[in-house]
C-alpha cells in the first residue's frame, strides 16, 4: 500500500511540473531558512563543548553599587550596553534617587565573600576580555586572554587537541603556562603542530603553552577567547585591587537544576551582607546571578530583570518565527487545494470503488509528506552550502555554524510537521466531497 | 436581418480535420421564429456559434445589419453580441456564485447601465419569466427549469433583436420543456424578437415558423 | 462593475479567505520588516558629527587605586609622549564613554523647571580638534575654562531642539552638575552607534587628574603606516607599566558596530525577499489554476458581450480586491503600533512602511493576476462553453 502510494505520489508530483516547482522552490527554501536558524540556535544555545553544562550554571557577571538617598533629586543612570537593541530605559525617577555604579566583580570581592556556597558542584573564578596587542614583524595581533583557575577547565569542558589544562599547582605557583586555540597558534606560530612548550610573549610575560584547543563557537564572553592563562598570573593590580569593582566573573555549577534558586538566593544574600567601607559614596550593593538563557539576554536587551528579558526575547523571536512560518504554509495550503481539487474526478472514482474518507486524507498527507521531503532534502543540500558560504565570509566571526546530527534531527522534525500541517487541511477538504457532485460537476 | 453566406467550418487537430459546417447559406428574417435539427454532431452547435458571433467561419462571411464582420475579437464585435444577441444554453450556464437577480443583470454589465436601472430591467425579466420571487436564490437552490429560465431572462434583459437558443430544453422533462418553449413562442409573437433555437425535439420544432436540418455540416432541407 | 465584483468576490469568500490570510500575513511580515529597515536607514542617512578615519582608540587599564596626583602626572607624561611623535595630529582624553563603544552615561533632573534627561561626554579642551567636531555656534573649551567660575559644558544641536527650542543658550546657565555654563553647540554627535539615534548630548570638561579618564584618541596624519601602533604601544607600556590595554582603529570599530545592525538588517530583507518571491509564485499557480477553472464563465461573459479587456480587469481586479481586503485588516492592526506607542520608533516611520508594504503587495498581487487573467480572457467563447 506504501509503496502504490509513493508511486503515485512521484507520478501525481511528476504531472504538473509547475506547481511542482512552487511547491518544492517553497518548502526547500522555508527549510532552508529554518535549518540555518536551527543551526545559528544550536551553536549559540545547544549544549555543545565548552558549555555542555550551560544547564547547570549559575553565573554572577554584574556586581552594582547603589546610592539611596531618599532627599535628592537627581538620577545617574550609566548603562553599559554591549548587545545591537541599544534602547536604553533609564528613564525612570525613583521616589528614592539612586547613583548606581554597574561593573563586573573584582577578585578580591569573589574570593573574599563568594566561596563554599551550599549545592554547589564546582565553580570557578576568572577574568575574561583582557586585550593585548601582540606586534610581530610588522603584523598586529589582537589577542583575547581570559584568566582562569584551575575548576573552570572543569566547567567549561573545552575540546584538547593536544596538551592539557593548567591544575592546582600551576595556580599556586603562578606558573606561566597557557592554553590557546588552534586558530591562536597558527597565526602566532605559524604551524600548530609545534605550538606544544613555546613560549608566547603576552604583556611583559613570557608564557609556555601547554595545551591546544578548538576556539569555542560562541559569541559568550565566558569561553570566546584565544588564549587562557592562570589567574595568578594576572597583574598584581587587578588580583588583590581591595576595591569591589573589578573584572571578574564567577560561575557555579548547580548539583542539579533545582538547586539552582537556592545558590542564586545565597549568592544574593551574601552580597547585601557585605559592609560598605564608604556608606557616603554608597550605601547599598546587590547582584543578580543569572543563568545561562538569562545572562544572555542580559546581553542583548537592557531590562532590570533578566529573567523578564529573557521572556521577552522569547515572545518576540516565537512570534516572528511564527509569522515567518505561517507565511509559506498558507502559500502551501493554498497551492495545495488548487492542486487536489484538480483531482476531483479522481477521487469521485476512487470513492465510488468503495475508499473511505480516511484512506484518502492518508493519501494526501502521505503525497505531502513525500514532496516536503524532497523539498526538505533540497533545502538540507542548500543549507549545508549556505552555512558553508556563511562561516567562510566571517559574517558572524566568532561563531561557527554546524550542520551536525542534532541540527539534522531538527530539521526532520521541522520537514514532518511542515508536511501534515500543509497537508492536513486540503486533504481533510477534499476527503469530504461527495461522489456524486465530483463526478457530475459540470456546472460552472 | 443575418446572412450566412458560404459558411464552412473546418475543425484541425494534428492527424485530423473535421468538416463540421460545409458551404452553409443562410438567410434569417426579422421575427422569424427559426429551428435547426439534426443528429448529434451534425454542426447545429457550431452554426448557431458562428451566427452568435462567439466562432468564427474556416470560410465565408457572416452580414448582420448589412455589415460584414470582420474581426471576431474586436470590441465592436462584443459590442454588437452584448446589444443584438441573446444567448441561452442547454445546460443553462448560469454563475453559481452570484444571485439569480445579479445572473440577470451581467448582459446590462457591459453597457453603460446605471444599477438602479440594472435592477430594474432584471426584475422585470424575472417578471417575464415568472421567477421575481426567486431574485435572491442561488442557482442551486433551483430545479432545471427554473434555472433556464432565468437563463432565458438574462438573454432577454438587454432587449436583443435575436436569441440563440441551443437546445433550451435539452435537459428537461417535457412539461418543463413546453413551458420554457412557451416563453419562448410568446417573446417571439409579442416582442417580435427573432428566435433561431437548436433543438433535436421534433415536437419542439413543429411549434416553430421554419425548420432547418443539418446532416454531416450540409444544409439538407 | 466594482459592486459587481464585490459580489462576487464576496459569495466566494470561502475560497477567497485563505489568499486573504496569506496576504494578511505577508503584510503583517513585510510591515515590520519594512518599519525597522526605514527606521535605521534614516538614522544612518544622519551624519555623524565627527571625523573616524586615520583615528586610534587606546583604552587604558588603570590602577583603581591611584591617587589624583599620581594619575595626573600620569596623563601628562601620555601626553607628552604621544605629541612627541611625528605622526600625531591631535590626542584627547576620553571616559570610558568613547564612540561606538556600547557604553553610555546619562543624567537626568529636573532643576531647570523640566524633566532633561541628557547623554554625558566627558573630555578636554583638544577634542574638537582630535575628532573634528563641526559647531554650530558658540567655541569649544579652553586652557581657561577649568578655572573659570561656573564648570562650562558644549551640548549638542538635539539637546538645544528639545529643550530650548527658541530661546538662546550661549553662555546661558543651566543645572547640571551644579551650575554649568553652555559655551558651545555641537551641530551633530552620534557616538553610540551609525544606527542608534542621536539623543540630547552634553560634554564635560574633565580636568586631568579626574579618575575615570582612561581612554585615549590619537588622530593621526593621513597613511600613517601602520607599524606607528608598535611604537605606541611600547610608549604606553613603558609609561603605564601594563601591557593589557587595547589599540584599536576607530574606522574599525564603527563598522563592527554598524554591522551588529546591518546583519539582521539584511537577513531580515533577504528572508523577506524569499517570502515575496514565495508568495508570488504560489499566487501565480493558484490563480492561474483558479482562473483558468472558470474557463465555461470566461465564455459567457464573452458571449454576452464583455471584450477582453473587461474580462482581464475584472479578473485582476477580482484578486486584487481580495487582497486589499487583507492589507485592509492588516493596516488596521499595524496602524496600533504607533497610535498605541507600543514601540519606541516615531511615528512616520509606521506610515511610510505601511505605505511601501501596501505598494509592494499591490505590485505583485497585480503582476500575479494579470498574467493569467489575460490569457483567460484569450480564450475562445465557443470552446470554453462547449467543453464539459
Amino acid at each position: 500500500m506504501l509503496r502504490n502510494y509513493f508511486k503515485l505520489a512521484l507520478k501525481v508530483l511528476g504531472r504538473n511540473k509547475f506547481f511542482t516547482g512552487i511547491s518544492l522552490f517553497g518548502i526547500s527554501f522555508t527549510l532552508l531558512i529554518l535549518m540555518v536558524i536551527t543551526a545559528f540556535y544550536d551553536a549559540e544555545f545547544g549544549k555543545n563543548p565548552p558549555l555542555s553544562e550551560k544547564g547547570e550554571m549559575v553565573i554572577v557577571n554584574r556586581l552594582q553599587k547603589e546610592l539611596v538617598r531618599p532627599d535628592t533629586t537627581w538620577t545617574i543612570d550609566s548603562t553599559l550596553m554591549d548587545g545591537l537593541m541599544a534602547y536604553d530605559s533609564t528613564y525612570e525617577i525613583g521616589e528614592a534617587v539612586n547613583s548606581t555604579s554597574v561593573s563586573n566583580p573584582s577578585f578580591k570581592f569573589l574570593d573574599d565573600h563568594l566561596r563554599g556556597l551550599d549545592g554547589v558542584r564546582k565553580y570557578t573564578f576568572f577574568s575574561p576580555g583582557h586585550d593585548f596587542n601582540v606586534f610581530l614583524e610588522n603584523r598586529k595581533l589582537s589577542v583575547a586572554a581570559i584568566y582562569t583557575d584551575a575548576p573552570y577547565w572543569e566547567i567549561f569542558d573545552f575540546n584538547f587537541i593536544t596538551g592539557a589544562p593548567f591544575g592546582a599547582t600551576h595556580l599556586r605557583d603562578a606558573s606561566q603556562v597557557a592554553v590557546m586555540t588552534r586558530k591562536l597558534a597558527r597565526e602566532y606560530f605559524g604551524d600548530e603542530e609545534k605550538a606544544i612548550n613555546q613560549e608566547i610573549e603576552i604583556g611583559n610575560r613570557s608564557y609556555r603553552v601547554i595545551g591546544l584547543v578548538e576556539k569555542a563557537s560562541t559569541t559568550s564572553p565566558m569561553v570566546a577567547a584565544d588564549i587562557f592563562l592562570p589567574v595568578s598570573t594576572m597583574e598584581d593590580q587587578d588580583l588583590e585591587g581591595r576595591g569591589f569593582l573589578g573584572n571578574c566573573n564567577a560561575v557555579y555549577l548547580a548539583e542539579n537544576a533545582r538547586q539552582m534558586p537556592l545558590i542564586k538566593s545565597e549568592l544574593s544574600s551574601r552580597v547585601a551582607a557585605v559592609a560598605m567601607p564608604n556608606p557616603e559614596e554608597y550605601n547599598r550593593m546587590e547582584i543578580i546571578p543569572v543563568n545561562f538563557g538569562e545572562w544572555y539576554a542580559s546581553e542583548l536587551i537592557d531590562q532590570d530583570d533578566p529573567a523578564k528579558g529573557l521572556q521577552q526575547i522569547r515572545l518576540v523571536f516565537g512570534l516572528l518565527l511564527l509569522f515567518f512560518v505561517l507565511l509559506p504554509t498558507l502559500n502551501l495550503i493554498n497551492m495545495n487545494l488548487s492542486r487536489i481539487m484538480e483531482r476531483e474526478a479522481e477521487i469521485g472514482v476512487r470513492k465510488a470503488f468503495g475508499a473511505y474518507s480516511g484512506t484518502i486524507l492518508y493519501q494526501f498527507v502521505f503525497e505531502n509528506i513525500i514532496i516536503t521531503f524532497i523539498g526538505g532534502i533540497i533545502g538540507m543540500i542548500l543549507a549545508v552550502v549556505v552555512l558553508y558560504l556563511i562561516n567562510d565570509s566571517q559574517v558572524l566571526p566568532e561563531l561557527t555554524l554546524g550542520f551536525n546530527l542534532r541540527v539534522f534531527a531538527y530539521s526532520i522534525l521541522i520537514c514532518l510537521c511542515f508536511g501534515i500541517v500543509s497537508g492536513l487541511l486540503p486533504a481533510w477538504k477534499v476527503s469530504r466531497l461527495q461522489i456524486a457532485d465530483v463526478l457530475k460537476s459540470n456546472q460552472l | 436581418m443575418l446572412n450566412l453566406e458560404n459558411i464552412s467550418k473546418v475543425y484541425r487537430t494534428d492527424t485530423i480535420e473535421t468538416l463540421a459546417l460545409n458551404t452553409i447559406n443562410m438567410k434569417i428574417e426579422k421575427g422569424e421564429f427559426l429551428s435547426i435539427m439534426g443528429p448529434s454532431g451534425c454542426g447545429k452547435s457550431t452554426l448557431l456559434n458562428i451566427m452568435g458571433l462567439i466562432d468564427e467561419p474556416s470560410e465565408g462571411r457572416v452580414v448582420v445589419a448589412n455589415q460584414t464582420v470582420a474581426d471576431y475579437n474586436s470590441k465592436a464585435t462584443a459590442r454588437f453580441r452584448n446589444e443584438h444577441l441573446g444567448f441561452i444554453f442547454q445546460s443553462f450556464h448560469l454563475i453559481n456564485d452570484l444571485s439569480v437577480l445579479d445572473n440577470v443583470e451581467l448582459p446590462l454589465l457591459y453597457r453603460k447601465v446605471s444599477s438602479k436601472e440594472r435592477r430594474r430591467l432584471a426584475e422585470e425579466a424575472l417578471e417575464q419569466v415568472g421567477l421575481h420571487n426567486r431574485m435572491r436564490h442561488f442557482p442551486s437552490q433551483l430545479s432545471g427549469g427554473q434555472k433556464q429560465r432565468v437563463a432565458i431572462a438574462r438573454a432577454i434583459v438587454g432587449r436583443p433583436e435575436i436569441i440563440l437558443a441551443d437546445e433550451p430544453t435539452g435537459n428537461l422533462d417535457s412539461v418543463m420543456g413546453n413551458e420554457i418553449m412557451d416563453i419562448l413562442l410568446r417573446l417571439n409573437e409579442q416582442e417580435g424578437t427573432t428566435i433561431v433555437m437548436v433543438t433535436h425535439d421534433e415536437r419542439m420544432a413543429q411549434r416553430t415558423h421554419r425548420l432547418v436540418r443539418l446532416f454531416d455540416g450540409s444544409q439538407v432541407q | 462593475m466594482i459592486k459587481h465584483i464585490l459580489t462576487l468576490v464576496w459569495n466566494k469568500k470561502r475560497n477567497n479567505v485563505l489568499m486573504l490570510l496569506e496576504i494578511f500575513v505577508a503584510f503583517l511580515i513585510l510591515f515590520a520588516v519594512f518599519t525597522f529597515t526605514i527606521y535605521y536607514l534614516r538614522i544612518y542617512q544622519s551624519p555623524l558629527g565627527f571625523e573616524t578615519e586615520d583615528t586610534l582608540l587606546v583604552n587604558l587599564a588603570m590602577d583603581q587605586e591611584m591617587d589624583s596626583l599620581a594619575l595626573l602626572e600620569m596623563r601628562q607624561q601620555l601626553r607628552r609622549e604621544i605629541e612627541s611623535y611625528p605622526e600625531v595630529e591631535a590626542m584627547s582624553f576620553l571616559s570610558g564613554i568613547t564612540p561606538f563603544s556600547g557604553s553610555m552615561w546619562s543624567w537626568g533632573n529636573d532643576d531647570n523647571g523640566f524633566y532633561m534627561q541628557t547623554a554625558i561626554f566627558p573630555t578636554d579642551e583638544y577634542y574638537q580638534k582630535t575628532a573634528d567636531i563641526e559647531l554650530a555656534e558658540g567655541r569649544w573649551f579652553e586652557e581657561e575654562d577649568y578655572t573659570g567660575t561656573y564648570p562650562p559644558v558644549i551640548i549638542n544641536q538635539k539637546l538645544k531642539d528639545t529643550y530650548y527650542p527658541d530661546k538662546p543658550v550661549l553662555d546661558s546657565l543651566f543645572t547640571l552638575d551644579g551650575e554649568n555654563k553652555i559655551v558651545g553647540v555641537a551641530k551633530h554627535f552620534k557616538y553610540q552607534d551609525e544606527f542608534s539615534e542621536e539623543i540630547p548630548l552634553t560634554f564635560l570638561l574633565r580636568p586631568l587628574h579626574h579618575n575615570d579618564l582612561n581612554s585615549i584618541q590619537i588622530r593621526l596624519l593621513p597613511n600613517t603606516p601602520a607599524e606607528f601602533e608598535a611604537k605606541l604601544n611600547e610608549g604606553l607600556a613603558r609609561i603605564t607599566k601594563r601591557r593589557d590595554f587595547v589599540i584599536l582603529s576607530l574606522d574599525a570599530r564603527r563598522e563592527r558596530t554598524s554591522r551588529l545592525t546591518w546583519i539582521p538588517l539584511i537577513a531580515g530583507l533577504s528572508i523577506c525577499g524569499f517570502l515575496i518571491l514565495n508568495i508570488a509564485l504560489g499566487l501565480f499557480g493558484v490563480l492561474y489554476y483558479s482562473i483558468n477553472k472558470r474557463r465555461a464563465e470566461i465564455g459567457l461573459r464573452r458571449a454576452l458581450g464583455a471584450t477582453k479587456g473587461e474580462i482581464t480587469s475584472q479578473f485582476t481586479l477580482e484578486v486584487f480586491l481580495v487582497a486589499f481586503a487583507g492589507m485592509l485588516l492588516a493596516a488596521v492592526l499595524a496602524v496600533q503600533f504607533p497610535l498605541l506607542n507600543i514601540v519606541e520608533i516615531p511615528a512616520n516611520n509606521f506610515y511610510w512602511s505601511i505605505l511601501a508594504t501596501m505598494l509592494l503587495i499591490s505590485l505583485v498581487v497585480l503582476g500575479c493576476a494579470v498574467t493569467p487573467s489575460r490569457q483567460a480572457a484569450g480564450i475562445h467563447p465557443a470552446q470554453a462553453l462547449h467543453e464539459e
